[in-house]
């Protein structure tokens, strides 16, 4: 033991030598995740996987000779839609994105729609609806320092910090990685199949109604506090938009039966108000992308999950293009 | 084996493994930043049936 007694350590070389490992660390595990772009389908984790899917559509959106039609919104939406082959079959004259994502918010829109090539020409259509009208700042705030969806570019975090929201740490891309990661075979990339239509794979409960209904009320009641702060976040949506998009905006496909519970709410008229401001704003009316589409058709208060349905509302999808196109 | 010589391994070693242990600290904070969409979803996403 006489001989450790001379032993002495220098803390400083100690703490060089880890500042050394955590860098050389940090590079190869960022050098080996970039092997595997999400472009590509890699890291779309589960068939339910919406994030990894939206991720994978946005860094696959380039500018192209053909004008593009992109819609952003929530699972709502998508699955409204028959299938995006569909889309480029019957009209493929545009290039179509469908970036959605299940309960995707405001906040996640302008990243999106901040993530998209400046150059991109076409026309863009934004979801509106009851839900993120009313979203609390508590949750936006949340999601900025925690993002769901992994890009918060500068553009976006200056137009969150200039709305008076603290933008996040920019972790989102290693955060996305990260917790996709499998850490049992840490060389095992997900790369799984994902599901377009995913309401056709749940089983309906009774209790599913009694839950729509509450959401609705419960987005009616935090509507008044809340409608102005996300009336401003839609501004900066389109704000963020590429400058030689066209933009309109889309009401979320609803439930009649479920409309015509919640039109009964005091907030309604607020809800319809605010509808009226974005339309005024915009100069030209909100779409419907669910015009015809009975109750019978849909899942819940919003998810279509009939083929009759989804017909209707591609149809209508159709008609709305042609007419965004034809409007100056 | 003289003591300098000693000394720098001790160091060394000690600097790899306090800087793995930093990384690895890192990555599960870095990890723990992800929001989970299904933790307070307002959307239908619940136990997938037949697959």
């Amino acid at each position: 033991m006489k001989f450790f007694d001379n032993v002495s350590l220098r803390i400083e070389k100690i703490l060089l030598v880890a500042g050394l490992v955590v860098l050389l660390c940090g590079i190869l595990c960022w050098s080996w995740f970039r092997r595997f772009p999400p472009e590509y389908g890699f890291w779309v984790s589960g068939r339910n996987d919406d994030y990894g899917q939206l991720l994978m559509q946005v860094e696959s959106v380039h500018s192209s000779r053909k004008p593009a039609i992109v819609l952003v919104g929530s699972s709502a939406m998508r699955e409204a839609i028959t299938t995006p082959h569909e889309l480029k079959q019957r009209v493929p004259e545009y290039d179509w994105h469908i970036l959605t994502a299940g309960d995707l918010y405001l906040v996640e829109m302008a990243q999106v729609v901040s993530s998209l090539p400046r150059d991109l020409s076409g026309l863009l259509l934004l979801e509106i609806s009851m839900r993120l009208l009313s979203t609390d700042e508590d949750t936006t705030q949340k999601i900025l320092y925690k993002p769901r969806f992994p890009t918060q570019n500068w553009l976006f975090s200056s137009q969150m910090s200039w709305l008076g929201y603290t933008p996040g740490m920019g972790l989102g891309r290693a955060t996305f990685y990260l917790s996709r990661w499998n850490w049992h075979q840490p060389m095992h990339v997900p790369n799984e199949l994902w599901d377009f239509h995913q309401v056709d794979h749940l089983i309906s409960e009774q209790t599913e109604w009694t839950r729509s209904l509450a959401k609705g009320e419960s987005w009616l009641n935090d509507l008044p506090t809340f409608v102005q702060d996300n009336l401003k976040l839609v501004r900066m949506i389109q704000n963020l938009a590429p400058p030689d998009i066209k933009i309109r905006l889309v009401q979320s496909p609803r439930n009649p039966q479920w409309l015509k519970v919640l039109n009964e709410h005091p907030s309604w008229s607020i809800y319809q108000q605010a509808l009226q401001g974005l339309e005024e704003m915009n100069h030209g009316r909100i779409f419907r992308i669910d015009t015809g589409v009975d109750a019978r058709n849909y899942w819940d208060h919003g998810h279509i999950r009939t083929l009759t349905g989804r017909k209707i509302a591609t149809e209508n999808l159709f008609n709305i293009v042609a007419e965004a196109f034809d409007e100056p | 084996m003289n003591h300098k010589l000693l000394s720098s391994v001790i160091e060394v070693v000690s600097g790899i493994l306090l800087g793995l242990l930093i990384f690895m600290g890192l990555v599960s904070a870095v990890s723990s930043l992800w929001y989970n969409p299904k933790a307070d979803s307002n959307e239908p996403y619940f136990v997938y049936q037949g697959y």
